[in-house]
Order: structure tokens, then C-alpha cells, then sequence
């Protein structure tokens, strides 16, 4: 085990890849020579070289495409889109080529490109960098959508994605990249097909991901307290969306919070909601509640800012009423 | 009839009602309502069946008179004031057709023109028309309702527990539609027409009064029987409650316009709040979910909650059916003159008759001397029909049919006296099979519901553990009941010797509004006489 961050993670899978596979290298605005907007690629392109560390024009769609054609033509190409909020740039790209291109072709062309960009807020960036979008791509048909939110899964997913034959989304929470702890020496690729239970209870079912595990996790602690036991699941992947591990909590616990840094209205939390409702409503025993972000383009004053996100009392007091 | 109609609004609402209804689908008059529901009776804003001109004519009234109540002043409008668990989505679809219908009188010669304005329309108004008269309340549609029956003289509501059928199924008289649970345990319940099921009106776990809708029915023949609640026409106890919950259905905005907009909200108020997982539970566990108190989150039923009540019921489910009882019986000795006769007399002859045919016929064909019994009473009551029917409405109804009730135990306590159909009718054999298998779906709780309605008469008898004889307590509104003692060795003179024989004392209750002693004397000796000749 070595103490090390959620960044550095990132990083050393990142240099792993293109050290065990030519066809990787890493493309986006200032990931070669300042190292990356949030520092992730700092040193690569010392140690691999320009050709294989390039920055790209600041034009996402330009370079999400040239990435997508270098999939295609047999790349092992890892984009990196500063954040989500930017990403709609690129959205054409994603959605209208990466996304449809198997299907369009018959089957005969993969995109086997993955995409990383930050998401999320909490760091006073204001409503144009702190925005959570990935509900929005895990609508979208022929790409997986990826939230690591452990050491283990920054690490780790990355080397699955890239094994993957079709484009794979990255979303890693901006607040995250500080996350510090220890990491086993010899971690590597990890499945990116179900979430994980995080902790386990009995009383009620807390589903998160990404930068909203933490927050869940204290809460659990703090419900804990109060003789709670709360059980936090982890989607990990939000696309597709593991059913059986939820559906399988529900039945134990029979309540369900479901905790999103995106917005309540047509949101990833409200399509679980949804499939809970489809598949399990003869075991609630309360109605499922949801802590989402507040409805505004997310505020850059810090005390707003605190205000508008789900926060660590508001899922306890979201567990708390269902429990009567 | 309110034929007066000074509310010009009205009698326009009452015209886009009807030609809805009549121009319309099924479905397109659903969405109908629930769109002007929605809107609070804002016809203006839903799809519009009217031509342009008349469009503008609604325009002054929709928003503004209909709101403001004005429907309240109308006559006969007062609701009745009724339990508090009548289903109020029943109501959703009637409260427009009863409201047309009350303004009956005077929408035909409107109507008609408007409907011409539309070939469907038109179509469908003549169809209506053919079927007799002017437009009455029930004629409007050629539809007939499925009413919770009265499964006991005493039976004010009952708890709808499952749907046996789905909208569109088509179903057959006597078919079982329903599972309805009373104190007397889960009943099956028949639909006394043939007909397609249009729409379910009661969602299961729902309480429903006596004679209130449970469901709609489109009957195939369309003529005069399809006003007539498709319950059958033998319950005279359904009837008037039927009629008063329709008119308080019908009866719709009691405060005007407001009470649509505070239809959902009512409804939801006072539909208690219960978990899905705690619903599946009771339903399983056969928990009753009125009155339980809720602990969950905005004082919800959960499952805790039904499992707390669950563990507490043993003391109470036996006593709901003491409770029922005590109301029927009481009932009965507060209103039934009661008179008594009791007849003892050589049983003998027909025991011996009975032992040498069981020895006779294989195992299965053996019958007890129970069936003897049933069967000697249901015969003689052919000629004493004074006995069998029942005290309705001040007057004595016969029963055209000897439908026999049989009074049996419950092993955990209590009794109900199911109808054994056509008593009088089969062989011995064929009887007896009848009165094994009431009693034993009567024990397991599968009872059909014409079976707790049908019996025109209740034997009680005590068997072979029981004393000599017991007077019966009439079941209302039944006119009788007949005891059988247990079978017991007497000494007993036959041809001027004493003999040791087995006797049995048969008693007789009766209603004296209906009967007198001395023919049901003769009844009593009727049955002893079939009695000893029993292969006759």
C-alpha cells in the first residue's frame, strides 16, 4: 500500500496505458505542456513525447473528433475535455458519431475512444465549470459512462475503458482529485459493469456516485449514530445502470434516498427512481426520496454555492423522514 | 325530475356531456372528464366537438358559473351523508351522466339537433332513443352496474379484495368477478348478466357500502334490463342503497364548482396512506388495514405497522364475526314475531331405510342421515310456501326457488348458514354432495356470494354430539328456520308395543307476519310423513 491521491491515480493509470499499449496517447487542451487543467497529466509529455501527449486547439469538437477518427482508425486514443460544461461543444461529436457509428455501419466500425472530463462543483467555479452533466450523456445509446469515485476506480477504470471496443466516458468529480489515501501497490483494472455496495445497512438504501459518495458515506456515519444503518451503493457505472445491485438493497431495506449532484428534473436520480418504481414498489415501505442539486445554474458565492448542492444533513434529514 | 332549467350554462354543459357521451368513444368522453376536471370545468380548452359558433356561446358560463356553484342550488342536490370509504373515483365518470340525466327532460330536443351536427352523434342519440321514451336516468346508456351485494341482512359494506376480471373480459351470469371480504370471511362474488366488463370502478383494498358500483358493464342485449343493476334482482337490500348511492354520486359539486377541484385532494385525504410493501403484507397476512394507525413517514401504514397488527389479531377477527352475528340475531328478535312448534317422531323407518342403501352402493355414494333430512324439508316446503322467501319492504316476497340454508359451525368459532341451491331437487346422492361441499368451502373461507343471499329458509341442525332439540333465531329476512335435534333411542309405542327406537325432534321458528301454528303444524307433519317413506 501507498499513500497516494485520487489525481495521481488518474495519472498512473494513464502512463500505464501508454506505456503497455503505442496505440494510447492522450489529447486535449493543455495536457502537454501545463499539465493539465486540474494537473492530471503533469510530466507526460516529458516522459512520452509530444506525438503521444498533444494539446489540441481550444475547439472541443474538433478535437473529440479527431479522436473519435483516430479510434476508428485504430487508436487507443484517451480525450480529455476540461469539464462537462464544455463538453456540449464536443456533444455533436459524441452523441452523432462516437455513439451511433456501430450501429450506422452495421457493426462494422468500434469507437474505441474514452473521453475524461471533470464534473461537478463545490470549488467556486461558477456556473459554467461546476455543472453536473452526466445524466445527460448516460441518456445517450452506444456509450458507457463511467463516475469513479474511490482511489481504487480512478486507477482502475481507465484500463477497462480502453479494452473497451466502444466509446467510454469518464466523468471524475472535480472535488475528488485531492482525495487522498492508500492505494494497494499492485491495483489495477477493475470491472466497469456494477455498482458497489459501499456499506452495508439495513434500513434504508442510499444510491450516489462520483462526488456525492463522500457526502452519503458521512451521512451514513452520522445516521449510524442515531442507530441507522444505512447501506450506500455506489454506481460506479451510470450507464448502463446496474438494476440487480439496487433492486437487491431495496428488497433488504425497503426505503430508498437516492443522492444526485445533477438536477432533480429528468435526472439520473430520476430514472432510478423510475426503475425502482418498475421493479421493486411492492417492497417500499416509504416513498423514494431524492437529494439533488438545487434547480439554478450552480452559484459562485461560496455560501450559495454550499447551499445549492446536496450536503451531508440533507441526506440525513432525507433518511430520517422516510423513516417516520 | 328537474326539468327546470334556469341556468343556461347548465343545460349547454349538459348537452357537451351528452354529446360527448353519445358522439364519442368510450375513451374520448374519459379524457373528457378528466380534462375538465383538470381545468377546473374550463371547457373552453379541451378539444371541442362543437361547431365554431356554439363554441362562443360556452365561453360566458364555463369559467364563471360553473365554479361559483351555481349547480348547488339545483334541487336534489344535497348529498346524503355517507361513510366516510365510499370510493370517490366511482364517481368521476357518474357524476356527468347522473347530472345529464337529472336535466333529462329537457336535453332530448337540444340534443338532438346538436347531435345531427355530427353523424356519430346522431347514430348513437337514435340508439339511445330506441331504447324506450324519453331519455331517463338509467336509459342513457345501455349499460349496466355491478353493485356490492349484501351478503347479510346486516352487511353495510365490504372490502373489495381482488378483481377476478379485467376491463374488456367478457363475462357470463354467475361468473365469479370478485373476492369481497366481509365479517363473514372472503367472498366470491357473481355477475347476475352477461355482458363485457367496461370499467373497473373500486380499486382492490377498498371499503365499498352496500349497493354501491363496483363496476361497469356493457350488456350484449341492450334493451330495458340493462337500467337494472346487474346484481341480482332477489336483493331487495341492495336496491334502495343503490338508488341513494347513486343520487349522492350523482349529486356531484356540493359546494359548485369547487368540489372537482377538490376531488383528488379529498379523496387523497381521506384515503389512508399506506406503504406498498405494508399493503402486500396485509394481503398476505390478512390484515385489515382500516383503522390501523400509521407510523411512517406523513403517518403511513408500514409494514411494521401491519406486523404489529398482525401479531395483535388473534382476539379480534373471531370477535367481528360474533359482532355480526349478534346485530343479525338481534335484529331478528327485535322485528320477527317468533313462533314455535316442535315435533318429535320415529326416525326409524328412514335410518333403516338409509342403512340398507349405503350397504348397498359403493362408498362414495353413502350419504349421512343429514341429507335425509334436508331433503324430506326441502320437499315438503313445495307445498307450504308461506316458509321460504322473505319479509321485504312490509310485505312477504316467496321465493320462486327452494334454495335451503345451512347453518354451519366455523372451527375457530361462529357460523354461517351458506345456500344449498335447488334443494329440493336430485337424487339423495346429488344433495349430499351439495351439502359436503358447502360445508366445506364455507370452513375455507370460498363461499359465492348468491350462496350468502340465495337461502330462502336456514335448517340448523345439531348432528349426532348435539341435545334433543334447539329453536332456531330467524335469519332476517328470511320467515323461518327449522331445528334438527340430535337423533337420539327413546321408548317408543309402535303398534301398541314399546320399542326402543330412534327419534328425532324437529322444531320450527317462525315469522307469525307471515305464517300461522296451525299450517306449519302441517308442515312439520309433511316432513315426518316424507320421512318414513323416504325411498318414495
Amino acid at each position: 500500500m501507498s499513500r497516494t491521491t485520487y489525481r495521481e491515480a488518474v495519472r498512473a493509470a494513464i502512463r500505464e496505458a501508454m506505456q503497455g499499449d503505442p496505440r494510447v496517447f492522450l489529447m486535449g487542451e493543455d495536457v502537454g505542456a501545463y499539465g493539465g487543467c486540474y494537473a492530471v497529466s503533469m510530466g507526460l509529455l516529458d516522459e512520452f513525447g509530444a506525438d503521444r501527449v498533444r494539446d489540441t486547439p481550444l475547439s472541443e469538437s474538433a478535437f473529440v473528433g479527431a479522436g473519435i477518427g483516430a479510434a476508428m482508425g485504430g487508436q487507443r486514443p484517451i480525450v480529455e475535455i476540461m469539464t462537462c460544461n464544455f463538453s456540449l461543444l464536443a456533444l455533436d461529436q459524441i452523441m452523432n458519431n462516437a455513439a451511433t457509428i456501430r450501429h450506422m455501419s452495421g457493426g462494422q466500425l468500434s469507437i474505441p475512444v474514452v473521453i475524461r472530463m471533470a464534473t461537478g462543483a463545490g470549488r467556486q467555479l461558477a456556473a459554467q465549470h461546476s455543472h453536473s452533466l452526466e445524466g445527460w450523456y448516460a441518456h445517450i445509446p452506444g456509450i458507457k459512462v463511467l463516475a469513479p469515485a474511490t482511489l481504487e476506480d480512478a486507477r482502475g477504470m481507465l484500463p477497462t475503458a480502453l479494452e473497451d471496443p466502444d466509446p467510454v466516458l469518464i466523468f471524475e468529480h472535480a472535488g475528488l482529485y485531492n482525495l487522498a489515501g492508500e492505494l494497494a501497490d499492485d491495483a489495477g483494472a477493475v470491472p466497469i459493469d456494477r455498482a458497489a455496495v459501499r456499506r452495508a445497512g439495513d434500513r434504508v438504501t442510499l444510491v450516489t456516485y462520483g462526488g456525492s459518495l463522500h457526502k452519503t458515506l458521512e451521512a451514513a456515519e452520522r445516521l449510524a449514530g442515531e442507530g441507522v444503518e444505512a447501506e450506500v451503493i455506489d454506481l460506479r457505472t451510470l450507464r448502463p445502470l446496474d438494476d440487480a445491485t439496487i433492486m437487491a438493497s431495496v428488497r433488504k431495506t425497503h426505503r430508498a434516498v437516492i443522492v444526485d449532484e445533477g438536477w432533480r428534473s429528468g435526472s439520473l436520480a430520476a430514472e432510478i427512481v423510475a426503475r425502482i418504481m418498475e421493479q421493486a414498489l411492492y417492497e417500499l415501505d416509504a416513498p423514494v426520496a431524492r437529494v439533488c442539486s438545487a434547480e439554478v445554474p450552480i452559484p459562485y458565492a461560496k455560501h450559495l454555492e454550499h447551499a445549492a448542492l446536496p450536503q451531508v444533513e440533507g441526506i440525513v434529514a432525507a433518511v430520517r423522514a422516510q423513516l417516520g | 325530475m328537474a326539468s327546470r332549467i334556469d341556468d343556461r350554462g347548465i343545460e349547454y354543459r349538459v348537452r357537451r356531456v351528452l354529446l360527448w357521451q353519445l358522439s364519442g368513444s368510450e375513451a374520448q368522453a374519459q379524457r373528457f372528464h378528466e380534462e375538465a376536471d383538470a381545468l377546473g370545468f374550463d371547457l373552453r380548452r379541451g378539444p371541442d366537438p362543437l361547431p365554431a359558433g356554439q363554441r362562443e356561446d360556452l365561453a360566458p358560463w364555463a369559467s364563471s358559473r360553473w365554479r361559483r356553484g351555481r349547480l348547488a342550488e339545483a334541487p336534489r342536490r344535497r348529498p346524503r351523508a355517507r361513510a366516510s370509504g365510499r370510493p370517490r373515483s366511482a364517481g368521476k365518470w357518474r357524476d356527468l351522466v347522473g347530472l345529464a340525466a337529472r336535466f333529462g327532460g329537457s336535453w332530448s330536443r337540444p340534443g338532438r339537433a346538436i347531435a345531427r351536427q355530427s353523424r356519430a352523434g346522431a347514430d348513437a342519440l337514435a340508439h339511445t332513443l330506441r331504447l324506450g321514451g324519453p331519455p331517463g336516468r338509467a336509459k342513457l346508456l345501455p349499460m349496466a352496474q355491478l353493485t356490492m351485494p349484501s351478503l347479510g341482512a346486516d352487511m353495510e359494506s365490504g372490502v373489495l379484495v381482488e378483481w377476478m376480471v379485467a376491463p374488456g373480459d367478457e363475462v357470463r351470469r354467475g361468473q365469479v368477478v370478485a373476492v369481497v371480504e366481509t365479517d363473514k370471511g372472503a367472498i366470491d362474488v357473481e355477475i347476475f348478466q352477461d355482458g363485457v366488463i367496461e370499467e373497473l370502478l373500486v380499486e382492490p383494498d377498498t371499503e365499498v357500502p352496500v349497493g354501491a358500483p363496483l363496476a361497469r358493464l356493457r350488456t350484449s342485449g341492450d334493451e330495458a334490463e340493462a337500467s337494472e343493476p346487474a346484481t341480482s334482482p332477489e336483493r331487495a337490500e341492495a336496491t334502495p342503497a343503490a338508488s341513494e348511492s347513486t343520487a349522492a354520486e350523482t349529486s356531484g359539486p356540493e359546494n359548485g364548482g369547487a368540489e372537482t377541484a377538490a376531488h383528488v385532494p379529498s379523496e387523497a385525504a381521506e384515503r389512508a396512506k399506506v406503504s406498498p410493501r405494508a399493503r402486500k403484507l396485509a394481503s398476505e397476512l390478512g390484515v385489515s388495514l382500516r383503522g390501523l394507525a400509521g407510523t411512517g413517514p406523513q403517518g403511513s401504514i408500514t409494514a411494521d405497522d401491519v406486523q404489529r397488527a398482525a401479531k395483535a389479531r388473534p382476539s379480534a377477527e373471531p370477535s367481528s364475526m360474533r359482532a355480526a352475528i349478534g346485530a343479525s340475531m338481534s335484529r331478528s328478535k327485535r322485528e320477527i314475531p317468533h313462533y314455535y312448534l316442535r315435533h318429535t317422531f320415529d326416525l326409524e323407518p328412514a335410518l333403516r331405510w338409509l342403512e340398507a342403501r349405503n350397504a348397498e352402493v359403493s362408498v362414495s355414494e353413502r350419504v349421512l342421515p343429514v341429507a335425509l333430512l334436508v331433503h324430506a324439508v326441502a320437499r315438503a316446503l313445495r307445498e307450504f310456501p308461506e316458509l321460504c322467501g322473505w319479509w321485504r319492504d312490509e310485505a312477504f316476497v316467496p321465493s320462486p326457488r327452494i334454495h335451503v340454508g345451512l347453518a354451519v359451525s366455523l372451527r375457530d368459532g361462529g357460523l354461517v348458514a351458506p345456500a344449498l341451491h335447488h334443494a329440493d331437487q336430485g337424487t339423495l346422492t346429488e344433495l349430499f354432495a351439495g351439502i359436503r361441499d358447502l360445508t366445506k368451502r364455507a370452513r375455507a373461507n370460498q363461499l359465492r356470494s348468491s350462496e350468502f343471499s340465495d337461502a330462502a329458509i336456514t335448517i340448523t341442525s345439531l348432528g349426532d354430539q348435539g341435545v334433543e332439540s334447539l329453536y332456531g333465531v330467524i335469519v332476517p329476512p328470511q320467515v323461518a328456520i327449522v331445528g334438527f335435534g340430535s337423533i337420539v333411542v327413546r321408548p317408543w309405542v309402535v303398534d301398541g308395543r314399546i320399542e326402543a327406537r330412534r327419534v328425532i325432534t324437529m322444531t320450527l321458528s317462525a315469522d307469525h307476519r307471515v305464517s300461522d301454528g296451525h299450517r306449519s303444524g302441517r308442515f312439520l307433519r309433511r316432513v315426518e310423513q316424507i320421512l318414513q317413506e323416504p325411498g318414495a
